[in-house]
């Protein structure tokens, strides 16, 4: 505790040199705080963008169907999937087909899905900014931009096509998302009409199931192990387009960053307490010689180094959590994301970012206090261990 | 006093290497960053130009216009420089058809150069040489299930053309974006036409040689000079052809000052500490000289000479390392990721091999930063220095 | 005298309680005619240009197998439309070719004619019909493949005169007028179209219905394997 306490006043001797190492903690904190923050937040804006919207948390589907996804390999029979984590689990047809309203044409994906069922674990059906979501057959949902590119409104008709059928189906809704692969590419009919359309000989193409969010590759894995053969479980991660590449080159990068930083911010804290160290040598020559042992001094050293970066890391965790508090509420990075979401409509990218906000990345940045204890324990502590107090005492 | 300040950095030669490796770490990281940021911007930009050519001739008011018959035109001679090429395009929505299974599709027609320029995607098979031949995007044949050798018939009906062609597929691209391969037929340009629209095009692509990337300006020349021959056409440049991307560009060098300034930042403040540190152990050595007569600015200055010097020697030190490391990265390079990612980036337009690029503007905002901060790191100590009372300052003690 | 007498009864029930639906049947019927074969001269018109086919046409009134005469370049190409299945035949692809149903709605020829102009029953398929004032009004049938909101079928004495499709805003797009129609052994059929599309100025088909022959078309006309080499 004496320990403690002599380091402290002795941080708080020099306030002018600690308040400026501070500065440096401060700085690292808050970037090592938001960096993280924000790749969680892009993570989990993905994760929620494949499970709530684009895909689902876990799909199973005949393994053929992964390696070609048309409705001919698709379910003869809807499998059973028992996993006490499924909280909920929907049938879906997915189907390639021509879009043809009265003045346009486009080629897309139908996802015939049941209504009731897809409330359960969809959030589509709550984004419908215009008109209501399906209720029967005979009944389509757009995403708006798709609705906008091929000049349909809510109440037409609008025809979908394949090669084994035709239906003009009434555009009951328009879905506004701000998930790009949703808004521009999603065409939502019900369960019935998907399976007219594709020949009446499938029931669904996979199954999507709800799973607790984090639990997703998990439940997969194990599904796996059960799913009789020909069927095989995906998790969100697994679903995610090549967005999530981007996601995880980001981390790769951006980590390395940090830690160099922190490095750097140790570097800094410990060249201040070289000097100190270094205008003291006689002071720890003095307590040498009173009995004081030369590591229980280099410890106090080490000590020191850590509570000036720590008062820093007090500082930086506060604007750091500060910042981050107001990113994960407010939508900073909306113009950013609804211009990337732009140029890239089909990465499943979200019109919106939130930062995230975990204790944890103050474990993170607390690293720096430790980084700064360690490297002051190898230089200026090195300074005290070599000390000859005789030499010093002399006044040399 | 340079000579002063020189001396007095190698005082602390432990201190000041420490600092000074900050810094020229600092530039030497902005330099290559700003090389690999750039080489990344330019190859996303040079597959759009590729793609578009350098000028674009269209028909008035193209963005509007749905239907085949009001997009083509019959192309018509056009005045150009010489270097200048000139390629005719067609390109229309059909429905590609193999056995049981279709897709909607965008057929495009080339011409001969512009059939070659496909070659780097090819993935299996070769370039079409004869009438009737076609390549076919990788997704598109998966979804089709047809490969090399197989039929599919582009059926487009309702145009000026046949409206139903059959294609033998010699190859098969590889695009970088999936969704773009899932709708991708490329034939010759007279099939195209044949099919879909005989003896026009929807699209003339020019293309200049020995430009820069960003070199717009004699794009902009050559787009007036063509302007009195273009009835009822429109001629853009392949950014304002793509209104999206051009919004960006001009956003990159901002993004870009604010990146290499988060590392300059970092830098700066590791600087002014050691700087204060430098000036705390020499505050008796301050009182004696301002003793001796040296005036307060003086003082100052000697700071600012000595945080410039250390600034100025590292970030030489820092851009020699940078620029040689660039040059390196100039003659290509891969992203250190996993192959997996790499591959992956491709879907948003960034190939596996970058070239990284570092122009004068790129260097100079560097040593900008770097002088700027020399100068506002020297700022507090150089002010702090110059205020110290000789006699109080010569009984300091720490 | 009985027989005499149910006919009357017909035909009076006929006149007065023929209902909407039956209308729009015996107008399709002489619309498409009776079983015949004859030569369709088409007529697409452009701003500043236009072009002439002639065509071959097989039909039982139901079905039909139209083959292209003329010009050379597209001389050979035949279709057949069999309910929802349409075929096509094309000398240069050198084989039959199944079309996806979307096919029957298509422009065709590069006129503004669709497969429905000419063959099939699409009106009475994919529509319900009332009637106001003498004009037949039509709207798609629930899940119906068809882009249009609204059709109206002008009738003059129970001969379709004019059809106008309207999009779903309620805007007239394409309006067919029937020229007059021939008498054909107890049958009839139009002796000219026309097709307009209304949103483009210029664009125009005209059809002439000649060199018309009533009687049984062979079967084998309706089968996709003499599509190659006519029947």
């Amino acid at each position: 505790m004496s320990l403690l306490r002599l380091a402290w006043r002795n941080v708080l001797r020099q306030r002018r040199r600690t308040a400026l190492l501070s500065l440096v903690v401060v700085y690292v904190t808050v970037a090592v705080l938001f960096l993280f923050g924000f790749l969680d937040g892009y993570g989990e804006s993905l994760v929620e963008a494949y499970a709530q919207y684009v895909e689902a948390p876990v799909v199973v589907a005949r393994e053929v169907w992964w390696q070609d996804p048309d409705p001919e390999n698709g379910f003869r029979e809807l499998p059973a999937v028992a996993h006490p984590l499924v909280q909920a689990a929907t049938p879906r047809l997915s189907l390639y087909a021509l879009l043809r309203s009265p003045y346009r044409v486009q080629g897309g994906v139908v996802l015939g899905v049941d209504p009731e069922g897809e409330k359960t674990l969809s959030r589509v059906p709550f984004k419908v900014s215009q008109g209501r979501w399906l209720s029967a057959p005979g009944e389509a949902v757009l995403g708006q931009r798709l609705a906008e590119r091929l000049d349909v409104r809510v109440g037409e008709r609008l025809v979908v096509e394949t090669g084994k059928g035709a239906l003009g189906l009434l555009v009951v809704g328009l879905v506004r998302a701000g998930v790009g692969n949703v808004d521009f590419g999603g065409v939502y009919v019900h369960l019935e009409d998907a399976r007219r359309l594709s020949g009446g000989r499938v029931l669904a193409t996979h199954l999507a199931l709800k799973v607790p969010r984090g639990k997703e590759e998990g439940v997969a894995q194990a599904l796996n192990q059960a799913l009789p053969e020909g069927l095989r479980a995906q998790g969100v991660w697994e679903l995610m387009g090549p967005i999530r590449a981007d996601y995880e080159g980001s981390r790769l990068f951006y980590v390395p960053l940090l830690g160099l930083f922190m490095l750097l911010a140790a570097v800094a804290v410990v060249s201040t307490t070289y000097v100190s160290v270094r205008e003291r040598l006689r002071e720890f020559a003095v307590a040498e010689s009173l009995g004081l042992s030369p590591f229980r001094l280099a410890a106090q050293v080490a000590l020191e180094a850590a509570l000036a970066s720590g008062l820093g890391l007090l500082l930086g965790l506060l604007l750091g959590y500060a910042l981050l508090w107001y990113t994960s509420t407010h939508d900073v990075f909306g113009p950013l994301m609804r211009l990337s979401v732009e140029l890239l409509p089909e990465s499943g990218l979200s019109e919106h970012l939130y930062t995230a906000l975990r204790p944890v990345y103050a474990l993170y940045a607390a690293m720096v206090v430790g980084l700064s204890a360690l490297l002051a324990l190898l230089f200026p502590g090195r300074l005290v261990l070599a000390l000859e107090p005789t030499r010093y005492l002399k006044g040399e | 006093m340079l000579r002063l300040a020189w001396r007095n950095l190698w005082r602390t030669p432990g201190r000041s290497l420490t600092t000074g490796g900050v810094v020229a770490l600092v530039v030497f990281l902005s330099l290559v960053f700003l090389s690999v940021y750039a080489g990344a911007f330019d190859a996303f930009f040079r597959l759009l130009l590729e793609r578009t050519g350098h000028l674009v001739v269209r028909v008035e008011g193209y963005e509007e216009k749905e239907d085949l018959e009001s997009l083509a035109f019959a192309p018509p001679a056009l005045p150009l420089p010489s270097g200048a090429r000139v390629e005719g395009v067609v390109e229309g929505g059909c429905l590609v058809l193999a056995g049981e299974r279709s897709r909607y599709a965008v057929v495009t027609g080339l011409e001969p150069a512009g059939l070659a320029r496909q070659k780097n995607l090819l993935k299996a098979g070769r370039l079409p040489e004869a009438p009737g031949e076609a390549l076919l995007g990788e997704a598109l044949a998966q979804a089709l299930r047809v490969g090399l050798g197989d039929e599919v018939v582009a059926y487009a009906p309702g145009g000026l053309g046949l409206g139903v062609y059959a294609f033998r597929v010699v190859g098969l691209l590889d695009l970088p974006e999936t969704h773009l391969e899932a709708r991708t037929l490329v034939v010759p340009l007279a099939d195209a036409q044949a099919l879909l629209a005989p003896g026009r095009v929807t699209r003339l692509e020019v293309r200049l040689e020995g430009l820069g990337l960003y070199d717009l300006k004699p794009l902009e020349e050559l787009k007036a000079a063509l302007k009195p021959h273009l009835q009822g056409l429109v001629a853009e440049t392949w950014l304002e052809a793509n209104p999206i991307y051009a919004a960006i560009l001009p956003l990159y060098d901002t993004v870009m000052a604010l990146y290499v300034g988060v590392f300059f930042l970092l830098g700066g403040l590791i600087l002014l500490n050691a700087l204060y540190l430098s000036l705390v152990e020499r505050v008796r050595e301050f009182g004696l000289l301002a003793a001796l007569g040296l005036t307060g600015r003086r003082v100052m200055a000697l700071v600012f000479w000595e945080s410039l010097l250390l600034v100025g020697v590292f970030a030489l030190v820092g851009l020699g390392a940078g620029l040689l490391v660039h040059l390196e990265l100039a003659d290509g390079f891969r992203l250190p990721l996993p192959q997996w990612i790499l591959e992956q980036y491709r879907e948003f337009g960034l190939p596996e091999v970058l070239y990284g690029r570092l122009s004068l503007k790129e260097i100079l905002l560097t040593l900008g930063y770097a002088v700027g901060t020399g100068l506002l790191a020297a700022l507090w100590p150089g002010w702090l220095a110059s205020r110290l009372e000789p006699v109080e300052a010569m009984r300091y003690v720490p | 005298m009985k027989r005499f007498g149910i006919l009357l009864l017909a035909l009076a029930a006929f006149a007065l309680g023929q209902s909407p639906l039956e209308k729009l049947k015996s107008a399709l019927d002489r619309l498409r005619g009776p079983a015949h074969q004859a030569v369709y001269a088409l007529k697409v018109e452009r701003p500043g240009s236009s072009r002439t086919y002639r065509l071959r046409v097989y039909t039982d009134g139901e079905r039909a197998h139209l083959r292209v005469l003329e010009p050379k370049a597209e001389a050979g190409m035949a279709f057949l439309s069999l309910g929802q299945d349409l075929y096509l035949y094309d000398p240069r692809l050198g084989r039959t070719l199944r079309l996806p149903p979307s096919g029957r709605s298509e422009r065709f020829l590069g006129s503004d004619l669709t497969y429905q102009d000419l063959m099939g029953r699409d009106l009475e398929e994919l529509f319900q019909v009332t009637e106001e004032g003498g004009t037949l009004r039509l709207v798609p049938k629930p899940g119906a493949p068809t882009p249009y909101g609204r059709v109206e079928v002008y009738l003059r004495e129970g001969f379709i005169e004019r059809v106008l499709y309207y999009d779903q805003r309620g805007q007239a797009v394409r309006e067919l007028r029937m020229g007059s129609y021939q008498r054909l052994d107890g049958a009839y059929l139009p002796r000219t179209l026309e097709l307009k599309d209304l949103t483009r100025q210029g664009y125009r088909t005209l059809v002439e219905v000649t060199e018309v022959q009533v009687g049984p078309v062979p079967e084998r006309c309706f089968s996709p394997l003499y599509l190659e080499r006519g029947c």
